[in-house]
């Protein structure tokens, strides 16, 4: 067993940061990053920590996707409807709710393992544990990050263009 | 020489390339104007595509509004009952210093891990991450390539420091929340724990056996040399990160009762120590943290913990009160405990006659 009082306030907070980023939901990184902790306890030996937490959890989001894609689906048309309904926020939560959608829809548009690798990269991870977490050679993670930072900009500037030329239209 | 692939030059700009390849790719973007414009613009992807992910940081919480989730809530309870275990784990770590080491024979991962690892790695379509996506983040900030850089380095920066700034209050106090949780939770953690105490020290853990105690970063006011045991490995104690002892002492209502120490640990703050005492004043759990002046345990740090058990922690948790002072030594103390400040005052007099 691990010692998971030092794993936790050791991987916590990037684990939850991640998870949020990747799933846009502060409670269900919460809950996957608390699972990935059960998980640390029965495991008797990390070869590296970081990218064994950052596999499992990975791996707990997908088991946990297929299972209840379905129920996720119906809830978010459900939420789309309560969207609808609810009254205009103020305007600059507004933008700022746009900028976070246009990133979210952005982030949402790479492949899986780019965006993965991108969103652990941010979390400090090296290449060495990005490729072990993601079953990659060590040597294409520096083109698969590049990759998925230069779609993500330019997919997150046309979301912008496209904001922008709806509003230059609304305008006139 | 060939020009620079993207690829090394991200890994070059992430600081991955091995020495030999690092220089020689200095010396060619240095010489060729293409790739030093190729390098340009990859450190603006790196700068804007960092921004761009901060974005989606301010995300709330059980973004699906109320009426929807009462429909068909999220799959929550399994989770929440495994982090049970891990909550009851987490009090014996604060608590006690676990005797353990590791297995030559099982250091490599388990194949089923390797296995899901590797399936993992396979492109699957994100239609369920796709479908949260529209819910709304909150406070991001348009990417601007040229700003980023230093934007980015210094939110870098930022969390790096953060990180390392781990206090001993956000184990203890987890710890703690958990002990409260703990009380009136399952009854088959209550099975699985005491099993383990058993196992790992020969006295309760204080944080499970008092209840109410409240294990919190704390200066020992007498410096004594923590009762270290047969528990304390040598490998522990080279984390450098917690040394703990747990000593099961029964809760005494005398009235005249000296304030008996329970627990002491020490968690390391930069080159100095955050010192966590516990003490059973007269049947009450009180919590004395000592640290030096520049840490500050109001720093907010997430716990992990969701809202819902945050919430019951802190319902069924007797009224806390903390006083804070500094000390000629240049450390700042901290009482709390389930008593009223005129009497935590009147414990510091106890406990500092000596060292005022």
């Amino acid at each position: 067993m691990h010692d998971v009082d030092r794993l936790f306030r050791a991987y916590n907070e990037m684990l939850v940061r991640y998870l949020t980023r990747r799933l846009g939901d502060r409670d269900w990184a919460e809950e996957v990053a608390q699972e990935t902790f059960v998980r640390a306890l029965r495991q008797e030996t990390m070869t590296n920590e970081r990218a064994w937490l950052f596999t499992v959890a990975n791996n707990l989001v997908r088991d946990e996707a297929r299972k209840d894609s379905r129920r996720r689906k119906h809830l978010t048309l459900l939420f789309e409807e309560e969207r609808e309904r609810v009254a205009e926020p103020e305007e600059s939560s507004m933008e700022r709710a746009q900028d976070a959608a246009m990133a979210r829809a952005a982030v949402d548009a790479l492949a899986e393992r780019d965006r993965l690798a991108l969103l652990m990269r941010e979390e400090g991870l090296d290449y060495s544990e990005i490729a072990t977490a993601l079953g990659l050679s060590h040597g294409s993670v520096g083109t698969t990050l590049a990759r998925a930072r230069r779609r993500l900009v330019e997919q997150y500037e046309r979301l912008q263009q496209e904001q922008q030329r709806r509003e230059g239209n609304a305008a006139s | 020489m060939q020009h620079l692939d993207e690829g090394t030059i991200h890994a070059w700009l992430d600081g991955e390339l091995p020495l030999a390849e690092r220089e020689s790719a200095e010396l060619h973007a240095a010489s060729c104007a293409e790739c030093a414009a190729a390098v340009a613009e990859a450190r603006g992807f790196i700068a804007a595509s960092s921004r761009i992910l901060t974005a989606l940081d301010a995300v709330p919480g059980g973004v699906l509004p109320a009426s929807t989730t009462r429909v068909a809530p999220r799959p929550r309870a399994s989770m929440s009952h495994a982090w049970m275990a891990v909550a009851a784990v987490l009090v014996l770590g604060v608590g006690t210093v676990i005797a353990r080491r590791e297995r030559p024979d099982l250091a490599s991962p388990s194949v089923a891990e390797s296995r899901d690892a590797k399936s993992n790695a396979a492109p699957e379509p994100s239609a369920p991450f796709t479908d949260t996506a529209r819910v709304a983040a909150a406070a991001p900030t348009r990417a601007r390539r040229s700003d980023a850089p230093q934007m980015a380095n210094e939110e870098r920066q930022k969390r790096a420091s953060t990180e390392g700034k781990v206090s001993a209050k956000v184990s203890s106090d987890v710890a703690d929340r958990i002990a409260r949780t703990e009380k009136d939770e399952s009854v088959a953690r209550r099975d699985s724990a005491p099993t383990m105490l058993a196992e790992t020290a020969p006295a309760s853990s204080p944080a499970v056996a008092g209840g109410r105690s409240s294990p919190a970063a704390v200066a020992a006011p007498a410096p004594q040399a923590a009762p270290a045991g047969d528990t304390v490995t040598p490998r522990r104690l080279m984390l450098g990160q917690v040394v703990v002892t747990g000593q099961g002492v029964e809760s005494s209502n005398d009235a005249n009762a000296r304030p008996r120490v329970v627990s002491r640990s020490a968690v390391a703050a930069g080159t100095d120590s955050i010192v966590t005492t516990i003490y059973d004043v007269r049947g009450v759990r009180v919590s004395l943290i000592e640290r030096p002046q520049a840490v500050e345990l109001s720093q907010p740090v997430k716990s992990g913990f969701n809202d819902a058990v945050m919430a019951k922690a802190r319902a069924t948790a007797p009224a806390e009160h903390s006083i804070t002072w500094s000390d000629s030594t240049g450390r700042t103390r901290t009482l709390r405990g389930a008593m009223t400040e005129v009497e935590l005052e009147r414990l510091k007099a106890e406990l500092f006659v000596a060292t005022p």
